[in-house]
């Protein structure tokens, strides 16, 4: 090492400061297949039935990856047989279940033989970025107007995040 | 990870064969050589080791990037040198560093002509092969490469601290033939191995039944990384701690193992010198303080299933815990396995070769004597061709050398190479050999092209030592 230190010349070992690591990555989130029958109440509140569920998302915490997401890109797809719209939203709440990021859209009514394919993007980055990340929990509800017990068809969504990240 | 990065790139980051000697080979001046080929010619009636000097090799290496390569003053982004880097190499290229020091050595010329040597040495070998389609990943993410299968048995890496006790014996079987075998016996201090990994990582579209838009499959895993030695020293709480336990091992008290090394040396005429060695044909047995960690299992990700608690219900408890059973579920389906099985190891077997053509004048500076009572008629010149192999986890890593040796005097001599390998074509050595009185000092060194700036070099060898020789009469 002490040659190795004498002798090289002719480089630039500042540049490390520059060395950003910014892989790109594909990563599945939620997912799930509801039949129009989960959505049946017969004490609806105002006429709509909202159901909804929570689970922990940790890899969308700033503490799991530090400041080292630059932007996420949310996908939710939602592929409705059934004849009625849906209002889909997605809370991102922190440990005090505060809201600190709200996705939402409606997918439009279809039939168990033509379902409709509903696609809502999300780009966050800057100051709604470091909302974002400090969340914990995704809470995903589901709200159907006129529920009836004779409706037919499932609703299913699937979801993936891209993640935009930059180690230095 | 950028400070791993710099850490392969500059400490690894300089092209070698590890354990190639090419200037040492053959070098019948310096004891060491002896070491190469058991088989060599030996000049001197005795040879002692200086404790702890008689050999200190080094080699630093990486067959695919150099620092200058990385960190050179250049316009272009330094980002875009890596990634070009990483794209450019293969995972045939890689990373090794090997150290070799000598505690002991000594030899003597006994009454019924056989010369007995011996010693001891400490050896670090450490070679990692470059896992591309991972560092691949790292940098660039799976975005790009959906459906594309990155193969985890690129990862292949070995490393040993071993201590190696030795006694050899050489006989001059005729005025052409000399022949030399030693018995070794291997004490591993530390040692880990995974080879032989297969399996891969993908992520692929879902098709109409997925459950969600991907999934993330591993698939015909099989990965093992093999240790022994390690366990133990996990639970010790300062580095001193570990030298000791590290010490004790290195006196018979770690894995024992036991090789051969055999060789040759055939003049073929007065003038046509061939040799031949096989060194390290042996095998260690690891059976203490053994650790085996291992992932085989295919899994399959596809997100957090959300289930929804019933409307009708009203159910106030709370949602299941999806984030942790899933955690759950890939510590349960993608288990690492620890198992305590003994296993074997072979050494890296070398295997060195040579033809020579000597001439000019004979080597005692007078008559076309029997020089220094060795077979043949030493002439103070030789050309020749050397042959260097190294068994290692990807294949033979293989080089070829044109060397010109010459003795000066009875003082000094010195060999210069040329190596080619399949990384290098201008790999320049040298190596220099002093008897002062029975003072014998060497020093051999290799690509020292490079050496007007190591930042461009991929690798740098050196070896030097210190002996007392007792010449023959």
């Amino acid at each position: 090492m002490l040659l190795f230190g004498s002798c090289v010349k002719d480089t630039d070992f500042g540049a490390t400061d520059d060395i950003l690591l910014s892989p790109i990555l594909e990563v599945d989130l939620v997912y799930f297949d509801l039949e129009a029958s989960d959505f049946y109440d017969i004490s609806p509140i105002n006429g709509n039935v909202t159901i909804s569920d929570t689970t922990e998302i940790r890899f969308v915490n700033a503490s799991e990856l530090g400041s080292d997401i630059e932007r996420i890109e949310f996908l939710f797809r939602l592929e409705n047989g059934i004849p009625r719209v849906f209002d889909a939203n997605f809370e991102f709440l922190n440990e005090d279940n505060e809201v600190k990021y709200e996705i939402s859209g409606a997918a439009t009514p279809g039939t168990i033989n033509t379902p409709t394919i509903t696609e809502i993007t999300e780009n966050v980055e800057g100051d709604n970025l470091i909302e974002l990340t400090m969340s914990t929990k995704l809470v995903v509800s589901l709200t159907m107007p006129n529920p009836d017990i004779n409706l037919s068809g499932n609703l299913n969504l699937k979801s993936k995040a891209t993640y935009y990240l930059g180690f230095n | 990870m950028r400070n791993l990065i710099i850490y392969f790139v500059v400490l690894f980051g300089l092209e070698a064969l590890g354990q190639n000697k090419q200037v040492l080979y053959g070098m019948y001046d310096i004891p060491q050589s002896l070491i190469l080929n058991p088989g060599s010619k030996i000049p001197q009636k005795a040879h002692f080791g200086i404790p702890f000097l008689s050999q200190i090799h080094t080699n630093v290496g990486s067959s695919g990037v150099s620092v200058y390569d990385i960190f050179g003053k250049s316009n272009e982004n330094i980002n875009t040198r890596i990634r070009n880097k990483i794209f450019e190499m293969s995972d045939k290229d890689f990373f090794d560093v090997t150290q070799q020091m000598e505690l002991v050595n000594f030899g003597w010329l006994a009454k019924n002509k056989l010369y007995y040597s011996g010693g001891v040495y400490e050896e670090f070998d450490f070679i990692f092969y470059f896992p591309r389609d991972l560092a691949i990943l790292a940098w660039e993410g799976n975005r790009d490469y959906i459906g594309y299968e990155f193969d985890l048995g690129q990862l292949s890496t070995t490393g040993d601290l071993l201590t190696v006790y030795h006694f050899g014996v050489n006989k001059q079987l005729s005025n052409k033939l000399t022949v030399g075998l030693r018995a070794k016996i291997y004490s591993s201090m530390i040692s880990f191995k995974s080879t032989n990994n297969r399996g891969n990582f993908v992520t692929r579209l879902g098709d109409e039944d997925s459950p969600n838009i991907y999934e993330h499959a591993l698939q015909n895993v099989d990965v093992s990384v093999e240790t022994s030695g390690y366990s133990s020293l996990r639970d010790l709480d300062n580095s001193s701690q570990v030298a000791s336990k590290l010490l004790g091992r290195a006196f018979f008290g770690g894995n024992l193992g036991a090789g051969i090394d055999i060789g040759a040396t055939y003049d073929i005429t007065k003038r046509i010198t061939t040799s031949a060695s096989f060194l390290d044909l042996g095998v260690i047995f690891h059976t203490k303080d053994v650790e085996t960690y291992q992932v085989n299992t295919p899994y399959t990700l596809n997100g957090i299933e959300l289930l929804f608690p019933p409307v009708t219900t009203g159910d106030p408890s709370p949602a299941p815990p999806y984030y942790d059973d899933l955690i759950d579920e890939i510590e349960r389906e993608v288990p690492i396995d620890t198992l305590h099985n003994s296993y074997s190891q072979l050494r890296p077997i070398k295997i060195n070769a040579s033809v020579s053509y000597n001439f000019g004048r004979p080597a005692d500076g007078g008559t076309d004597c029997n020089c220094y009572g060795m077979s043949g008629i030493v002439r103070n010149q030789a050309i020749g061709l050397q042959y260097y192999s190294i068994f290692r986890p990807k294949g033979p890593q293989m080089a070829g050398t044109l060397f010109y040796s010459r003795r000066f005097n009875n003082f000094i001599s010195m060999k210069a190479t040329y190596t080619v390998d399949s990384f290098s074509a201008t790999n320049f050595g040298l190596g220099l050999v002093s008897d002062f009185g029975k003072f014998n000092f060497y020093i051999a060194a290799d690509n020292l092209l490079k050496y007007g700036n190591l930042a461009k070099a991929k690798s740098v060898s050196l070896q030097l030592g210190f002996n007392i020789k007792i010449d023959r009469e």
